[in-house]
């Protein structure tokens, strides 16, 4: 199939760019502002007939196009508005908007009716490990789920590009922008949420800690923290009635179970994951697995995996994380 | 009062770049990319550009009268020729926007080893890059701007939050793997980075200083001891000295002498040939449980090991722990020569305080 990628950055090049190589994709235009970095990526790739534009409004767009939106997270809303009403099939990166006063509920509707594909970059909920998660949950496997703990971060130092700690470009910090990803998780395994608290460390530019404590409709609490400036360990831990069970959160296909049944275990699942479940099917990788289930959609299929909904609601949660934010105060061992 | 900080991202720039907006200053940081701790703030005026780019930089320079250079090359392959790009960039800039007066950032490395007098143009000839690179900086400095306003700060070891020597300290004692010099009067010349900042500040605003190259230590007399064991008590770990932790069996049966173990030596270099001999032994042997044994116990002993248990019981599961300071690095800190500061500046952050602001940092990155 032929995409058309709007903002050629980071995220594409080295993310979803790779994915959609190996599967065989092509590029019909790139749409990025900054062209000259644009021509040497066409160049060193070889990609030969994709086309290249500054802006949107230069290329014509036909209905059933496909569209990858990899813009600053900022720009999405915008960008998805202009799209929907072309009819074109869309996978955004996430978070799906930044702002919710800027959308409506009509307008929310309008995405979840809207007969084309969208899909929303989340791409963790499509690792092994997490598919094994909500198939613990929801066969009480281990019990009930007592308490959830989630971490993320690392000292991101200078690496982080501008186009995610401009909070004119990237709407928020981490919360909005790795901690999406968490949330993302928790509204796979729990349904529906609520914020009790949130805590960052903004003062007036980004956050680069934050604290999120949120409580599902079966009053499961949930805690997450996350850092720009520390090593958080990056994992979900669940505390079940008989087991603790937790899952790097950048390795998708590996699980520790602690203290199942009451005994100390450590079990890892990594390469035998589908054994413990029937019909369980394991994936190469959740990015190019989000891609199959997106091109799946596109020739007809339903939503699976994924979830417009639940994209929807994780932009909300983290706009009433910011709506109800105190200030977390980290004064860097001043 | 503009001033532009160059080298803005880097762990003393992004101190000093937050250090002096709080204290209202009109303050431009330019780097490469901002780093996440100052993206916290608002409105903050960064300017992304290659500092290697005269053109840009001058152009960003225009407004500026106070130039604090941070900024360093930091790739140890072809370290000397990057760097004199970069610092002739800086100064064709400086020159070009005729700022009125330069700070540059040096370092007491640029001493000789075991510091012995206070000659400030009798440069170190250390082979490491990074002296190298700080030498090099000086000298462009001094000539190219002779007959105008500048200050050089050698500053001695940045410790606090986010800093190198407190990274090491930290994660070292950690490990149970430091030794501390022979010399226990050895001087550390350490400097909390919030008084690095502040001297800089000072700096700046002092119009009367005559001397064109400072030093940036706290006058408090630190031994290295000193330095460890105020980093080591913050994490509770309140063992001091092999002496007190070796087994007794194992002093007895190596009849150790400490304080002669600790110097440089024949043995010491044995040592360390040993620690690097895994691809010199023939595996059978490099994995053989005595080979390992003798390793480790020679290690041990010779080493002063802070935490002796939790370095065998690491030993036993990991052939790869280094032991610091290596031969090389424990020559350096020989040193009992306090220089003179040059400057009537005044220290407020002593060690015991500023160890503290360091693990604060260090406990919530490393242990949370």
């Amino acid at each position: 199939m032929k995409i058309n990628v709007i903002g050629c950055g980071n995220i594409f090049t080295t993310f979803h760019y790779p994915v959609l190589k190996k599967m065989n994709h092509e590029f019909k235009n790139i749409i990025d502002p900054n062209i000259d970095n644009v021509k040497n990526f066409i160049k060193q790739e070889n990609l030969k007939g994709t086309k290249l534009s500054k802006s949107l409004g230069e290329i014509e767009i036909e209905k059933n196009d496909i569209f990858l939106i990899s813009n600053p997270s900022a720009l999405h809303l915008e960008t998805l508005k202009t799209l929907m009403s072309n009819e074109v099939h869309i996978f955004c990166e996430k978070p799906i908007f930044t702002n919710d006063s800027e959308i409506n509920d009509s307008f929310k509707t309008s995405v979840l009716k809207y007969n084309k594909v969208i899909q929303v970059g989340y791409y963790r909920r499509f690792s092994n490990s997490i598919q094994f998660l909500k198939h613990a949950i929801e066969l009480k496997q281990y019990g009930h789920v007592n308490f959830v703990k989630m971490n993320g971060g690392w000292p991101a130092g200078t690496s982080l590009p501008k186009s995610i700690i401009t909070k004119s470009l990237s709407g928020g910090g981490i919360t909005m922008d790795y901690g999406s990803h968490f949330i993302d998780l928790c509204m796979l395994l729990f349904k529906d949420l609520k914020v009790l608290s949130y805590r960052d460390d903004s003062e007036g530019g980004i956050e680069v800690n934050s604290s999120i404590k949120l409580i599902t409709q079966e009053d499961i609490n949930i805690k997450i923290d996350l850092s720009w400036t520390s090593f958080m360990g990056n994992y979900v831990q669940v505390f079940f009635d008989r087991a603790t069970v937790t899952l790097g959160f950048n390795n998708p296909n590996s699980i520790h179970i602690l203290k199942l049944n009451g005994q100390v275990q450590n079990i890892d699942f990594k390469k035998n994951i589908n054994s413990r479940i029937e019909n369980f099917e394991t994936t190469s990788s959740p990015c190019s697995s989000q891609w199959q289930e997106f091109f799946n959609q596109v020739n007809g299929k339903d939503e699976k995996i994924s979830s417009r909904q639940n994209a929807i609601k994780v932009s909300e949660i983290i706009n009433d994380c910011y709506g109800i934010r105190t200030q977390l105060n980290n004064n860097f061992g001043k | 009062m503009n001033i532009a900080i160059l080298g803005s991202s880097g762990e003393i720039g992004s101190r000093l770049s937050h250090h002096l907006i709080q204290k209202g200053y009109t303050v431009k940081l330019i780097s490469r990319n901002v780093g996440v701790r100052l993206a916290r703030l608002e409105d903050i005026n960064h300017i992304s550009i290659d500092l290697q780019n005269p053109t840009k930089l001058t152009e960003a320079l225009l407004d500026v009268d106070y130039v604090v250079n941070c900024a360093l090359i930091k790739e140890e392959n072809n370290a000397l020729e990057n760097n004199f790009r970069l610092i002739n960039s800086i100064l064709t800039s400086c020159k070009a926007a005729s700022i009125k007066k330069i700070i540059e950032l040096s370092s007491i490395a640029v001493n000789p080893a075991c510091l012995t007098h206070a000659n400030h143009e009798e440069y170190s000839t250390e082979e490491d890059w990074y002296t190298k690179v700080k030498i090099q900086n000086e000298k462009r400095v001094l000539s190219e701007f002779k007959d105008q306003s500048i200050t050089i700060i050698r500053a001695g070891i940045v410790y606090g939050p986010y800093m190198h020597w407190s990274k090491l300290a930290f994660s070292k004692i950690q490990q149970g793997t430091v030794i501390l010099p022979c010399v226990r009067e050895s001087v550390c010349h350490a400097i909390h980075v919030d008084d690095l900042c502040e001297l800089i500040r000072y700096t700046i605003l002092d119009e009367n200083t005559d001397s064109k190259i400072i030093y940036g230590i706290n006058p408090e007399p630190i031994s290295w001891e000193d330095y460890f064991k105020n980093h080591a008590i913050q994490l509770n770990i309140t063992h001091t000295l092999l002496e007190k932790m070796m087994p007794q069996e194992i002093l007895d049966l190596l009849k150790i002498d400490f304080d002669e173990l600790r110097k440089p030596s024949l043995k010491r270099s044995t040592i360390d040939w040993l620690r690097n001999s895994k691809r010199l032994v023939p595996e059978i042997i490099s994995s053989s449980k005595m080979y390992n044994k003798v390793k480790y116990v020679l290690k041990a002993s010779n080493f002063g090991l802070i935490n002796y248990d939790s370095y065998i019981n690491q030993a036993e599961t990991s052939h790869t722990v280094k032991i610091y300071p290596n031969e090389f690095e424990l020559k350096l800190y020989q040193s009992t020569y306090m220089p003179d500061t040059n400057s009537s500046f005044k220290y407020s952050i002593g060690l015991e305080q500023g160890v503290k602001s360091a693990a604060t940092w260090w406990k919530n990155e490393h242990l949370s």
